[in-house]
């Protein structure tokens, strides 16, 4: 038995340095907080224009981590476990419903400045940060000049403008798409008439490639798989930024814009410095410094002034203004995403 | 030579050397009883343990949040049952996890095969290119693929502009090819190094004999190596096609409109609709089809041995 003793006591010694090396160090440091959004090259001007300098300012350091995802949040909540301070957030994480109003926190307006964010982009629980057009894109070697799409129309027709179709794999701004496609104003594409606008899709439903992530957009659409496809004007710009000569275009009509908020998990351990890191991120001139680098669109109004026409043009606000883009109605989406999910996976599956 | 004589110890250093051997004994005797009694609970406890807190909890979590919402309820099984395209899913999960585990098998076991018979040093170069991939995660395989295997791709730019053998490009992404590739990609390590451990067990000598009784070496392989691996083929087979049931990034990424699997439709309901009690509904659906397998599978093992035994 000596020897099993023995073995067992290495066994028992063992157990326990394992044991102890897995508690969690907690260097006690100055007040840190943890901002997670997109990560990417969008984050890493976050963290230049905004993060680095609210850390010289007011010394709390920012961690920021990339895959913002409403189910960890979700399961953060839950559990007690809040990691994430501040979050960035699609607009229908923050609908200003019960159900998800018990994921984040109300904000504090009194100690929140949001002078120049126009009213309807202020929320209980979350505020505007930046905005997006999602906007029909294009391989310029596929459908040279004077034979480029200029609206949905032309994405549904594949005579006049043959090649591969993709689109993102989820019911949202499809629905939208094809209705507009058809001829629908802007005004009249909420609330959605569903069975028409997926009677649209039934026409190219074979010639569609159906893409999961943001990112295979563009790559697909340069290397020519794609003729067409939806994309975010942002990840086209960044794209035609870092390689002159990609053969890739987009159109801003009929682009449906979509707003990104910023919003508390709730059970944060550092709402106030959440909040001052918010009213950082709100302040015009670091907005506009943030949109020339990426031509993500500012939340705040007031970062036009500091802008020239040249990188304005390049903003979905701006064209906005010009009538060309849909706001994307996340309020009417949050309430039919789940039925609309079934939906839409039937309508894939059927032939 | 000196003899230098030990000093005779007094009688009461006797009797204290003595009772410290004593107590010692009856430490060691006490701790042998603590030992034979607690021992075995100290080697399966940990176990036990680690079974509850990370597959007996997590699982009985996704089962109460079926049924749960907050009150009992069977709305997410009625949702389930009520629209035929679940089953069809499921049987779509079910024929790309059948196609890619035969596939991956197919493709495995004569890498496994040349493994146990490789010298040494050979072997150590298959294992390390078995090896590599198995290290890559799993996005960027993906990715790669998509370059590989898209129409103006590495595959099809070599079968039409080099070597002229087709005409127009061969349909092999966004499309159950595409999967197929992708997911036999993946399994293939894990194939190949769980049917190496089990062929390396089988005695080589016995192949040797064959042929000196006159067998070639396709009959040797064939009538002896064969089915001596057959216990690990079927078991290999079973944990390929187990696993091949939860893929959702493959599927979602290398697939078309129709691949839809049920792990695709868990990770939708779970982090893009944030309908928990639906999504461990459909978590729960794919937990009890695989271990309805899984019996049937221990069931026809036992009943083979049976067989085998005398």
């Amino acid at each position: 038995m000596r020897i099993a003793r023995s073995t067992l006591r290495t066994g028992l010694l063992a157990a326990a340095l394992i044991a102890a090396a897995a508690l969690p160090l907690r260097a006690a440091a100055e007040e840190t907080i943890v901002f997670s959004g997109w990560g990417g090259t969008w984050q890493a001007a976050e963290k230049k224009f905004y993060f680095d300098t609210f850390e010289k300012a007011t010394g709390i350091k920012v961690i920021d981590v990339p895959d913002v995802n409403l189910s960890k949040i979700k399961a953060m909540v839950a559990s007690g476990n809040v990691e994430w301070d501040v979050v960035q957030a699609i607009g229908m994480w923050v609908p200003q419903k019960p159900a998800t109003d018990a994921l984040f926190e109300a904000l504090d307006y009194s100690k929140i400045k949001t002078d120049g964010v126009p009213k309807e982009l202020i929320r209980r629980n979350g505020v505007a940060t930046a905005t997006f057009a999602q906007v029909l894109a294009y391989n310029t070697d596929a459908f040279p000049k004077g034979k480029q799409p200029t609206s949905w129309t032309d994405f549904f027709d594949l005579k006049k403008f043959p090649g591969k179709r993709g689109f993102l794999n989820q019911p949202r701004y499809a629905l939208e798409a094809s209705l507009m496609a058809e001829g629908v104003a802007k005004k009249d594409v909420y609330p959605i008439a569903v069975e028409r606008a997926l009677k649209q899709w039934d026409g190219i439903k074979n010639d569609v490639v159906w893409w999961e992530q943001w990112p295979q957009a563009p790559g697909l659409l340069a290397s020519g798989e794609l003729a067409m496809t939806l994309s975010s004007q942002a990840r086209i710009g960044g794209l035609l930024q870092q390689e002159k000569e990609a053969p890739v275009a987009f159109i801003w009509n009929q682009g449906i814009m979509t707003v990104d908020f910023l919003a508390i998990p709730k059970g944060s351990k550092h709402k106030e410095a959440a909040q001052k890191l918010i009213e950082w991120m709100l302040d015009p001139a670091r907005q506009a410094e943030y949109a020339k680098a990426t031509a993500v669109g500012p939340s705040n109004t007031k970062a036009f002034a500091l802008l020239d026409d040249k990188t304005k043009e390049t903003l979905p606000s701006y064209h906005f203004t010009k009538d060309e883009l849909l706001v994307f109605d996340d309020l009417w989406w949050s309430d039919h995403l789940d039925q609309l999910t079934e939906t839409w996976n039937k309508w894939k599956l059927a032939k | 030579m000196i003899l230098v004589r030990k000093p005779v110890p007094t009688p009461d250093q006797v009797r204290g050397r003595l009772f410290r051997d004593h107590a010692l004994a009856v430490r060691e005797q006490s701790f042998d009883r603590w030992l034979a009694r607690f021992g075995p609970a100290a080697l399966w406890l940990p176990g036990v343990v680690f079974m509850t807190a990370f597959f007996l909890v997590p699982v009985g979590w996704i089962v109460a949040q079926s049924v749960l919402d907050p009150d009992f309820t069977l709305k997410f099984y009625a949702r389930l049952a009520g629209a035929p395209e679940y089953a069809l899913v499921l049987w779509i999960s079910l024929k790309i996890g059948l196609i890619s585990s035969l596939a991956t098998m197919l493709a495995g076991y004569p890498v496994a095969y040349l493994l146990v018979i490789a010298r040494p040093g050979v072997r150590a170069l298959m294992l390390a290119f078995v090896l590599l991939p198995f290290w890559t995660n799993i996005l960027v395989r993906c990715y790669a693929w998509m370059l590989v295997l898209q129409t103006k791709g590495l595959v099809n730019t070599a079968l039409i502009d080099w070597l002229g053998v087709i005409a127009s490009p061969l349909p092999l992404l966004f499309n159950l090819t595409g999967v197929i590739i992708g997911m036999v990609h993946y399994l293939l390590p894990i194939a190949i190094l769980t049917l190496y451990a089990g062929l390396k067990t089988i005695d080589l000598r016995l192949l040797r004999a064959a042929q000196g009784l006159g067998a070639n070496p396709l009959r040797a392989f064939l009538a002896v190596f064969l089915p001596l691996s057959l216990p690990t083929l079927r078991a290999t087979t079973m944990l390929v096609f187990v696993l091949s049931l939860g893929f959702y990034v493959t599927p979602a990424l290398l697939g078309g409109r129709t691949e839809i699997t049920v792990a695709m439709l868990v990770s939708t309901y779970f982090s893009d609709v944030l309908n928990w009690g639906f999504g461990s509904a459909l978590a729960v659906l794919l937990l009890a089809v695989t271990l309805v397998g899984l019996t049937i599978y221990f069931a026809l093992e036992r009943s083979r041995a049976e067989v085998i035994a005398p």
